[in-house]
C-alpha cells in the first residue's frame, strides 16, 4: 500500500470541511443539500482507504506500516517531527471513526432537514472527523495534541449547534434558551482541565526524552525503560487526567450529560462513539508508559471500575431517554479503562507474579479495545434511536412516551438489538467483549468483578426501563398530552 | 414532518434515510463481536494464541467456566426486572423508589456534584470569592495605590487641574520640550 | 540592486504619509483616509520585500539592512543607527501590518480626519523607530515620540474618561522613561558609548559603573516593566484600552506592549546577562502572577474592552516568562507570544470595534446577547480570535506558548521554574472559561429584539479582519516561516548569556 493512504485519509475529510465552509457555506447557501453529500463522499472514501489500510496492517509483520514523517518545525533543540503511526489498534480505530461517522452523516441527511445550520452542521462534522483521524493516526504527542484539542472543539461547537436556544424553545424558557451555550461552554472547560495534565506529561516527556515521537527507535516508547519509575508515573497520570477528561471518568464526567444538548447524531458520533472513547484509546496508544508503572495502571483500573457502577446508577433514574444513555455511554467507558488496567488489577489483586510485570500490565489493550470496538456500534445505534424517536415525537421525556413500538416498528426493533447487546446478551457483539472483561476481573480481582457485576445488572436494566418506558409493549402512558415540559422538535416547525 | 408542540401529533417511522444507517449499525451491533471468535481481533492487537473455529467459538465459551452462565443470568435478571416494572407494572416503581429514597435521591440529583462545582467552588470560592477579590484588590489596591502616589505630588496635582481645561496640546509640548531639556544635558555633560 | 535606505524609508513613510495629510489641504475627507491607507500599505510592502531579503541561514550576520549616519557631536559616541536582525525584524512587519489596519478600522472616523490620521501615522513611525534603533539615545527618542500621538489620539477621539486615562498613560510611561534614561547615562558615563552592539559585545560587569549595574539593569527594566506591562504595574493598560478608540486600542494591544518585550530582549538580557540570570527568579514569579492574576481579574470584567485589555496583562506573563527562562526555545516562544498576541489581540480589539460601532456603542457584556444572528461573520471571526487566544493548536497562539512552555520547563535558569510553569499552564483553563464566557454573552443564547437592526461587517472592515484570520492560522500552521527568522536574532542573545 502507497504511504500517501493513510494521509489521504485525514485529507478527505478536511477537503470537504474547507469546501463547506468556504464555499458552499458563504456562495451556495440554498444548495445545502450538496454539503451532505460532500462530507458523506468525503467520509465514504475515507472509510474505503481505511478498509484498505486494515488489510494492509493484517498483512504486514509485525501489524505496523511504515509512514515517513514529515518535518515541521526546529527551534533550538526542539525538532519536531510530524509522523503516523499505522499499527493494529490505529487500524481499528479508523474503522471504527470511519464507519460510525459516515452512518451517522448518512443519517443526519434526515434527522438535520430543514435545519438553517445544514450546511454548517456538515462542515463541523466533516472537520470533526478529520481531527479525530489525526488524533488516532499521529506518531507525535504534539500532532495528536492538536487532534485532541480540535476534536474537543468541535464537540464544543456542535454541543453549542444551537446557540440562539434549543429548537423552538419559547422566549422566557430561560433554561431552554441558553442550555445549548452553556451546555458546549462546561464541556470545553472541564474537558480543558483534564488537558492540561495530557500537555504537562507531554512537556514532562519532553523534557525526560528529547521527543515528542512515540514509536520508532529515537521514541519515547523506546526510552521509557531508562526513565525511573516515578517519572514514569507522572507521566502516565498527566496522560490519563487527559483521558479521563475527555472519556468523562469521574470526577470529570460532569460535563457528559449536558453535552446531550447538541443534536442527536452529533451525540452517536462524538459523545458516545468515538471522542469520547479517544480518552480509552490514548491510554492504549500509551500503553508502553503504563506497563512500566503498575501505580499508573492501578489508578486508571480504580477510576475506570468506580465510573462504571457510579455512571450507571445515574442512569438507573433519569427520565430523558438520551441523559440515561449518556451515563450508560459513561459507564461502559469506565469499563473500557478497568480492562485497560486488568494487568493492575493481577498485580494488586493476586500478586501473580509468574510473568514478568510489564508483560502483565499489558494484558488489557486487547480487551479494552475490543469492548470499545464493540460499543462505537451499538451506542451509536442506541442514539440514533432515540434520536428517531425525537424526530417522531418531538421529545426526550420518556415519561410522556409509551406504546411507540407499534407507530415506530424499525426504531423499536433496532433500539432493542442495540439494547441487548449492550446488556450483553449471547451471541450479540457486546456479550463478548464484556465477558471477556469479567473473566479477567474473576481471574484477578473478586472485589473487581463483583462490583462489575453489579454494573451489569444495573446495564441491563436502565436500557430495558428505557427501552420499555419508551416502545413498553402495552402502550400504558398517555402519549404526549398537550401540555408538554419538555423541549420540543428540534427544528421547530 | 416532526410534532407540533401543543396538541397530539401523529407519529410517524422515521425516513430510510435515516433507517438505512441503523440497519447497518444493528447489523454490526450484532456481529462485530464475532471478529474474535476465532481470536482474530486478539491476533492482530498482536496477542499470541491459537485460532479456534467459528462454532467453537460461538458455543465452546459455555463449556469452560460458569462464568458466561452467570453474567447472562445476572443480565437476565435485570432485563426482566425492567420488564416487570416498567412494561408489566407488575412491580410499582413508584413503591420501589420509596423503598429505596435515599438512593433515589442521590442518584436523581447526580450525586450534587454538578452543585458542588457549579455553584460552590466556581461561583462561590472562584467567581465570587478569589476572582472578584483580585478585582477589588486591582482597582482599589494597586491602581489605588498609583492614584494615591499621584494625588499625593500635591502642588503637580494642581497644575495638571489646572491646565487640563487648556488646550491638549500643551502636553505634547511639554513632553517635546522635556525631551530637547534631556539632550540638551546629554550635551552638557558629554 | 542593494537599497541601503530601506528601513529609514519605512520608519520614516508613515511621518511623510502625516506630513502630507497635514498639509495637504485640498484632501477631502475621503482623500486623507486614502493617503493614510497609501502610505502605510507602501510600508506594510517595503517591510515585507525587506523580510523576505532577510538572510537567516546559519551564520549570516544577525543585524542586516544596517544604516549607520552621524547626526550628533562625535565626540556623544551616539549615531544614527539603524539595523534589523530575526529578533526586530518580525515585529517590523507585525506594526506596518497593524499600521495598515489601524488605517482601516478607522474608516468611520469623522471627527477632525486630518489631525487623527496625522497623529495615527506618526505614532506607527515611533513605534518602527524603536524596533529598528541600535543606538541607545535613538531608541530612547523614539521611545518617547510615541507619547504624544498616543495622547493625542487618546484625549480627543476616545470615549468614557479619556482626558483621565491618557494622562495615566503618559504619566506611567514618563516615570519609566525617566529612570530608563537616568539608567542609560549612567552606563554611558562608563561605557562612552550609546551603540548597543558594542555595549552586547563589552563585559559591562568589568566596568566602574556610578551604581551597581544590578541598579542600572531594574532602572531600564521599570520602562519595559511599565510597557509590557509587568504586575503591578499594569493598571494604566486597562484604562487606556477602554478609552481609546478602536484603532489605538489595536495598536496599543497588537504592537506598542511589544516595545517593552522587544527592548527585554534588546538591551535588559543582552546587555545584562549576568544581571539577568541572577533576578530572572523574580521576573518568573512576576510573570507568574501576572498570568494567573491577570487571568482571574479578566474572568469577572463586564466590559468587552477592559476584558481584553486584562487578558492582555495575562498573556504578556507569558512573554515575560519566556524571555527569564533565559532559555533558546523559550525566548523564541516570547518573540513568537509577541508576535501572535499582537495579531490575536490586534484582530479581538478590532472586533470589538466592529461589534461597538454596530451595536449602539454597546460594549458591556451583561446588555448584549445572541449577536450571532445579525452579525453571523462577526461572530465566527471573533470565535476564531478568542480559540487563539485560549491557544488552540493550529492558531499562532498555541504554537508561541506552548514554545514557551518547553522552553521554560525544559530551562535551567534557576530552581524549581518548573513549578512556576506548571502553575503558569493552569492558566490556560481560566483564558478558556473567559474567552468562552465572552463569546457567549456577546454572540450566543435568544436573538434580543433591540439589536434587530445591526448591521454586520462592512467591507472594508472584512478586508481588515481577515487579514488578520490569515496571519493567525498561516503562523499557527507553519510557524517555521517566523520561529527561523526569530532564530536569528535569538542566536545571539544566547551566546551573550553564555549558553
Amino acid at each position: 500500500m502507497p504511504h500517501q493512504i493513510p494521509w489521504l485519509i485525514l485529507l478527505l475529510p478536511f477537503l470537504a470541511f474547507v469546501i463547506n465552509s468556504i464555499i458552499l457555506r458563504p456562495f451556495f447557501p440554498k444548495q445545502h443539500k450538496l454539503a451532505g453529500y460532500v462530507t458523506i463522499t468525503a467520509i465514504g472514501g475515507a472509510f474505503l482507504l481505511s478498509l484498505w489500510t486494515l488489510m494492509a496492517v493484517m498483512g504486514t509483520e509485525g501489524h505496523k506500516l511504515e509512514i515517513p514523517s514529515v518535518h515541521w518545525l526546529t527551534v533550538g533543540k526542539v525538532n519536531v517531527e510530524i509522523g503516523l503511526l499505522v499499527d493494529s489498534l490505529t487500524a481499528v480505530m479508523l474503522i471504527v471513526v470511519t464507519l460510525v461517522s459516515l452512518m451517522v452523516q448518512i443519517y443526519s441527511q434526515g434527522y438535520m432537514r430543514g435545519d438553517p445550520g445544514y450546511i454548517r452542521y456538515y462542515a463541523w462534522m466533516a472537520l470533526f472527523t478529520t481531527f479525530m483521524l489525526v488524533l488516532i493516526t499521529s506518531n507525535s504527542l504534539l500532532f495528536m495534541y492538536l487532534g485532541w484539542e480540535g476534536v474537543g472543539l468541535c464537540s464544543y461547537l456542535l454541543i453549542g449547534f444551537w446557540y440562539h436556544g434549543r429548537p423552538g424553545a419559547k422566549p422566557g424558557d430561560t433554561i431552554g434558551l441558553h442550555a445549548p451555550a452553556n451546555a458546549a461552554k462546561k464541556a470545553f472547560i472541564v474537558t480543558r482541565l483534564g488537558d492540561v495534565g495530557f500537555l504537562l506529561a507531554i512537556l514532562y516527556l519532553f523534557q525526560k526524552t528529547g521527543t515528542f515521537t512515540m514509536d520508532g527507535p529515537d521514541g519515547i516508547f523506546a526510552r521509557v525503560g531508562a526513565l525511573s519509575a516515578g517519572a514514569v508515573t507522572l507521566a502516565a497520570m498527566g496522560i490519563f487526567a487527559g483521558a479521563a477528561g475527555k472519556s468523562a471518568q469521574f470526577p470529570l464526567h460532569v460535563w457528559l450529560p449536558d453535552a446531550m444538548e447538541g443534536p442527536t447524531p452529533v451525540s452517536a458520533l462524538i459523545h458516545a462513539a468515538t471522542m469520547v472513547a479517544a480518552g480509552v484509546f490514548l491510554v492504549a496508544r500509551t500503553m508502553p508508559l503504563f506497563m512500566h508503572s503498575a501505580d499508573a495502571a492501578t489508578l486508571v483500573a480504580i477510576i475506570g471500575g468506580f465510573t462504571a457502577i457510579f455512571a450507571a446508577s445515574m442512569g438507573l433514574v433519569m427520565n430523558d431517554i438520551k441523559r440515561v444513555i449518556a451515563y450508560s455511554t459513561i459507564s461502559q467507558l469506565g469499563y473500557m479503562m478497568l480492562a485497560l488496567g486488568t494487568g493492575a488489577l493481577a498485580i494488586i489483586g493476586l500478586g501473580k507474579t509468574n510473568k514478568p510485570e510489564t508483560e502483565l500490565l499489558g494484558l488489557g489493550i486487547t480487551v479494552g479495545i475490543f469492548h470499545l470496538f464493540n460499543h462505537a456500534f451499538f451506542k451509536a445505534l442506541l442514539f440514533l434511536g432515540a434520536g428517531s424517536v425525537n424526530h417522531a415525537t418531538g421529545t426526550f421525556d420518556m415519561r410522556l412516551m409509551g406504546g411507540l413500538r407499534k407507530s415506530l416498528p424499525w426504531t423499536s426493533t433496532l433500539f432493542f438489538i442495540a439494547a441487548l447487546s449492550l446488556a450483553g446478551i449471547w451471541p450479540l457483539a457486546g456479550f463478548w467483549s464484556k465477558d471477556e472483561i469479567l473473566v479477567q476481573a474473576w481471574e484477578h480481582h473478586r472485589l473487581v468483578f463483583f462490583l462489575a457485576m453489579i454494573t451489569v445488572f444495573m446495564t441491563a436494566f436502565y436500557i430495558f426501563r428505557a427501552y420499555f418506558m419508551t416502545f413498553g409493549w402495552n402502550g400504558i402512558r398517555t402519549p404526549l398530552s398537550g401540555d408538554c415540559p419538555c423541549r420540543t422538535s428540534p427544528y421547530g416547525t | 414532518m416532526t410534532a407540533h408542540a401543543g396538541h397530539l401529533p401523529t407519529v410517524h417511522e422515521a425516513p430510510p434515510v435515516m433507517i438505512v444507517p441503523m440497519v447497518v449499525l444493528a447489523v454490526l451491533a450484532v456481529i462485530s463481536g464475532w471478529f474474535n471468535l476465532t481470536g482474530g481481533f486478539a491476533r492482530l492487537m498482536g496477542e499470541e494464541g491459537e485460532a479456534h473455529s467459528i462454532v467453537d467459538g460461538l458455543f465452546g465459551i459455555f463449556t469452560h467456566s460458569p462464568l458466561p452462565w452467570i453474567s447472562l443470568i445476572v443480565a437476565g435478571s435485570g432485563i426482566f426486572l425492567a420488564y416487570a416494572m416498567y412494561s408489566r407494572k407488575s412491580i410499582s416503581a413508584e413503591s420501589i423508589g420509596r423503598t429505596f429514597k435515599p438512593f433515589y435521591v442521590t442518584f436523581s440529583h447526580k450525586y450534587w456534584l454538578d452543585e458542588l462545582y457549579e455553584k460552590v467552588i466556581i461561583g462561590g470560592v472562584l467567581l465570587r470569592g478569589l476572582f472578584k477579590g483580585f478585582n477589588f484588590f486591582d482597582s482599589k489596591g494597586v491602581d489605588g495605590a498609583v492614584n494615591g502616589v499621584a494625588n499625593g505630588a500635591a502642588g503637580f496635582g494642581g497644575w495638571l487641574r489646572k491646565s487640563q481645561t487648556g488646550q491638549l496640546q500643551l502636553y505634547g509640548l511639554a513632553i517635546a520640550i522635556g525631551i530637547l531639556a534631556i539632550i540638551a544635558g546629554v550635551f552638557i555633560f558629554a | 540592486m542593494e537599497f541601503n535606505f530601506i528601513l529609514s524609508t519605512i520608519v520614516f513613510l508613515p511621518t511623510l504619509g502625516a506630513i502630507v495629510i497635514a498639509l495637504g489641504r485640498g484632501l477631502s475627507d475621503r482623500g486623507i483616509k486614502l493617503t493614510a491607507a497609501l502610505f502605510t500599505l507602501l510600508a506594510f510592502g517595503l517591510s515585507l520585500s525587506a523580510y523576505t531579503q532577510f538572510d537567516s541561514g546559519p551564520g549570516t550576520p544577525s543585524f542586516q539592512f544596517r544604516e549607520i549616519a552621524a547626526w550628533l557631536p562625535a565626540n556623544l559616541n551616539s549615531q544614527y543607527h539603524l539595523g534589523v536582525d530575526g529578533l526586530s525584524l518580525p515585529l517590523v512587519v507585525l506594526t506596518t501590518f497593524i499600521g495598515i489596519i489601524s488605517v482601516l478600522v478607522s474608516w468611520g472616523i469623522n471627527i477632525r480626519p486630518r489631525e487623527y490620521f496625522a497623529w495615527l501615522l506618526l505614532l506607527e513611525t515611533g513605534i518602527l523607530g524603536v524596533f529598528t534603533s541600535l543606538d541607545l539615545l535613538l531608541f530612547f527618542l523614539f521611545w518617547e515620540v510615541e507619547l504624544i500621538p498616543m495622547y493625542m489620539l487618546i484625549s480627543i477621539w476616545g470615549s468614557g474618561r479619556k482626558e483621565y486615562a491618557a494622562m495615566k498613560f503618559v504619566v506611567y510611561t514618563i516615570f519609566g522613561s525617566a529612570l530608563m534614561l537616568a539608567g542609560m547615562l549612567t552606563l554611558y558615563a562608563a561605557a562612552g558609548t550609546f551603540d548597543m552592539e558594542q555595549l552586547a559585545a563589552m563585559n559591562l560587569a568589568s566596568l566602574n559603573t556610578a551604581i551597581p549595574l544590578a541598579a542600572i539593569f531594574f532602572m531600564i527594566m521599570m520602562a519595559f516593566a511599565i510597557k509590557l506591562p509587568v504586575f503591578p504595574f499594569h493598571t494604566w493598560l486597562p484604562d487606556a484600552h477602554t478609552n481609546a478608540p478602536t484603532a489605538v486600542s489595536v495598536i496599543l494591544a497588537g504592537v506598542l506592549l511589544k516595545m517593552g518585550g522587544y527592548g527585554m530582549i534588546r538591551i535588559s538580557v543582552s546587555l545584562f546577562p549576568g544581571v539577568a540570570k541572577e533576578w530572572a527568579w523574580l521576573l518568573v514569579i512576576l510573570a507568574i502572577i501576572g498570568v494567573l492574576y491577570g487571568a482571574a481579574v479578566t474572568i469577572v470584567q463586564k466590559d468587552l474592552k477592559r476584558l481584553i485589555a486584562y487578558s492582555s496583562v495575562s498573556h504578556m506573563g507569558y512573554v515575560l516568562l519566556g524571555i527569564f527562562a533565559l532559555n533558546q526555545v523559550s525566548l523564541t516562544g516570547a518573540a513568537l507570544q509577541m508576535v501572535s498576541h499582537g495579531v490575536v489581540t490586534g484582530l479581538l480589539f478590532a472586533m470589538v470595534g466592529v461589534v461597538y460601532e454596530h451595536n449602539h456603542h454597546n460594549r458591556d457584556l451583561t446588555q448584549l446577547g445572541g449577536l450571532a444572528r445579525q452579525m453571523p461573520v462577526a461572530a465566527v471571526v471573533f470565535s476564531l480570535a478568542g480559540l487563539a487566544s485560549l491557544g488552540l493548536p493550529g492558531t499562532s497562539g498555541f504554537v508561541a506558548e506552548f514554545l514557551v512552555f518547553v522552553g521554560s520547563f525544559t530551562s535551567n535558569a534557576f530552581d524549581g521554574i518548573q513549578l512556576y510553569t506548571i502553575l503558569g499552564i493552569l492558566g490556560i483553563v481560566v483564558t478558556a472559561g473567559y474567552t468562552l464566557w465572552m463569546l457567549q454573552r456577546a454572540f450566543y443564547g435568544p436573538p434580543l429584539d433591540k439589536f434587530a437592526d445591526v448591521k454586520d461587517a462592512n467591507a472594508v472592515e472584512m478586508i481588515a479582519i481577515f487579514a488578520f484570520v490569515v496571519a493567525i492560522m498561516l503562523i499557527g500552521i507553519y510557524p517555521a516561516i517566523v520561529t527561523d527568522v526569530i532564530g536569528n536574532g535569538i542566536n545571539p542573545v544566547m551566546r551573550f548569556l553564555g549558553t
